[in-house]
């Protein structure tokens, strides 16, 4: 019984420790969804370039960890860019949908481009991702903290803290709050509504760059089909928390991670995925608005 | 020039997805789901006809229900929400039914050897038009015929009584809902219907492709088979058929851009989208696109 309860303590801060990745990842799409309503399916594409300019700046480069994040997160927000050039700006007068499925055009675009040009150099589904702190821990009592999972927590952390003084302590988040309430009024304020809609996708994608760099350093490898995974458990981690809220973000990234590493460990490995995605289809029935959501006025 | 008798299937195929994706597209909902229920049907015509030795008339039919009944279940508490929840729900929903699909493990003997799905191992030996010796032209003619029926199917659907709640409820629920249509039960309805399409294309599936494993049914299945129908537009079913033609006939059959199908599609779509976001067939009035 004992070591049954450290073993859970230890699977649960693990879980914590990793979910603040899928938290990441969540709040780019939390940050496009609350300001434009528009589902950015193209993030994973962010996520997977953050992933393979962090691997070539850490594998094959052998830059430092600090150094390779911030490749990520400029690799991020150059995709970030094209999708707010080529995806968005186009279609605003357009109705919602329209921008979303030109998002996921653009994503099974990029992602193709990108296969091809992957195999031409490597032969494997995988390479590897340098991880300078593979092995290194911190004991404290029985339980184990994992460096690499340490680093990523402090960075997610850091990234939060920077997030929230962005949002709460400047013009421009100001001229984003006033965006994500209404687009017109805010345009009526004299707020440059597209520069500032820009500067969000730029923000959102190099938080996505940032999330690729962590999740490849973390399992050690880097694959093309990242963004797609990436995609899939941010936007659980969204809807589980509840979408547009930067709090519901975190919240269903730490708790996604927490509930696949337990069903992993209560249950099996191989359920793993089957049991939280169970747990995700009954928060949407029980609370549609996620854990920390608002409630809002559906349609029906 | 183009081998008809092998694109064919897979253009029906396609086809059919993308009308049960145009079903629900029509309740005013994208859904990302659908390959649940067409790997539903799948799973279901290929047991019937390997392990219980049904003709493929009657498997096909029960793949069909399959797919209505998953759907109808889910439906119940799908239907209740909209939007982009709806969107996100079936998302999920298709990545669990992939785990599901995984797990079904069910062998038996059959003619003196093992048949069944084989859990992550996949569903192989689905040999019903080898066995009973029938053709690539037959089976080509099987499928176009099975996609002929669903176009008319869903054409009928529209012209008919649930059909024009359908187009109400979409366009507003509240106001549906004044003159007496019930929005839930009408959405039910079609995503039910729609489930039935799906499940026949995927019980034509297991019999074309003879293996079948659960990343047949992954995310960009019914991402494609949305995209068809936004390609082609909405206004009518002739939209799903050119959506389906423009990628399945231009990209792949005639191989216009080689190897880089992939990379055309996604670009088209980007394309279309700025120039004819209402798609190749679409209306020119408001309302989702």
């Amino acid at each position: 019984m004992y070591f049954f309860a450290i073993d859970l303590t230890q699977t649960t801060i693990d879980g914590l420790l990793f979910g603040s990745t899928y938290a990441l990842v969540a709040i780019g799409f939390t940050l496009i969804w609350g300001l434009l309503r528009i589902l950015n399916l193209a993030h994973g594409v962010t996520v997977m370039v953050g992933m393979f300019a962090g691997m070539l700046s850490a594998t094959i480069i052998g830059l430092p960890f600090y150094l390779g994040i911030l490749i990520s997160m400029c690799a991020g927000a150059l995709v970030g860019f094209l999708i707010d050039r080529i995806c968005y700006r186009p279609l605003r007068a357009a109705h919602e949908l329209v921008p979303m499925i030109a998002t996921l055009g653009f994503w099974i675009l990029i992602e193709e481009v990108f296969i091809k040009i992957y195999s031409k150099f490597w032969f494997r589904d995988y390479v590897p991702f340098a991880n300078p702190f593979d092995g290194a821990g911190l004991e404290i009592g029985q339980i184990r903290l994992r460096g690499d999972y340490l680093v990523t927590l402090a960075v997610a952390t850091l990234l939060v803290i920077i997030l929230y003084f962005l949002i709460y302590r400047t013009r421009l988040g100001l001229a984003m709050r006033m965006i994500a309430e209404d687009h017109d009024i805010g345009s009526l304020m004299g707020v440059p509504v597209g520069r500032v809609l820009t500067t969000a996708f730029l923000l959102s994608a190099a938080y996505g760059g940032a999330a690729g760099y962590l999740l490849g350093m973390t399992a050690n490898l880097a694959g093309p089909y990242a963004g797609s995974q990436a995609v899939v458990k941010g936007l659980f981690s969204m809807i589980l928390g509840g979408a547009g809220s930067i709090p519901g973000a975190i919240v269903g990234g730490l708790s996604l991670g927490v509930l696949e590493l337990q069903s992993s460990f209560l249950f099996s490995f191989a359920y793993r995925d089957a049991i939280a995605m169970l747990a995700l289809f009954l928060v949407l029935i029980v609370r549609p608005q996620g854990l920390v959501g608002k409630r809002t006025a559906d349609r029906i | 020039m183009i081998d008809i008798v092998a694109i064919t299937p897979l253009f029906s195929i396609s086809l059919i997805l993308a009308l049960s994706c145009y079903l629900v597209l029509k309740s005013g909902e994208i859904s990302f789901g659908q390959q649940a229920f067409f790997g539903a049907g799948a799973y279901a015509g290929g047991i019937l006809t390997t392990m219980f030795g049904w003709q493929l008339v009657p498997a096909l039919i029960l793949s069909a229900a399959a797919g209505a009944v998953s759907a109808a279940i889910i439906g119940v508490s799908l239907c209740r929400v909209s939007g982009f929840r709806f969107t996100l729900m079936t998302l999920v929903l298709g990545e669990f039914a992939k785990e599901v699909f995984v797990k079904i493990e069910w062998r038996s003997v059959a003619d003196g050897r093992a048949v069944g799905p084989e859990g992550p191992l996949g569903f192989s030996g689905i040999d019903y038009f080898y066995n009973h010796g029938i053709q690539h032209g037959m089976q080509a003619a099987i499928a176009s015929g099975l996609a002929i029926l669903c176009v008319v199917g869903v054409w009928l659907y529209g012209r008919t009584d649930p059909g024009r709640r359908l187009i109400a409820v979409a366009g507003d629920p509240v106001l549906a809902a004044s003159v007496a249509i019930n929005p839930i039960r009408t959405r039910l309805l079609a995503f039910t219907s729609a489930g039935a399409v799906a499940g026949l294309g995927g019980g034509l599936f297991a019999h074309q492709a003879t293996y079948i494993e659960a990343s047949n049914f992954s995310l960009m299945v019914g991402v494609h088979a949305v995209a068809y129908t936004l390609l082609g537009g909405l206004a009518s079913v002739l939209g799903p058929v050119a959506g389906t033609t423009l990628d399945i006939v231009f990209l792949e059959g005639l191989r216009v851009v080689g190897a880089y199908r992939m990379v055309a599609f996604g670009s088209l779509i980007v394309l279309m989208l700025i120039l004819w976001p209402r798609g190749l067939i679409g209306t020119r009035s408001g309302g989702p696109p």
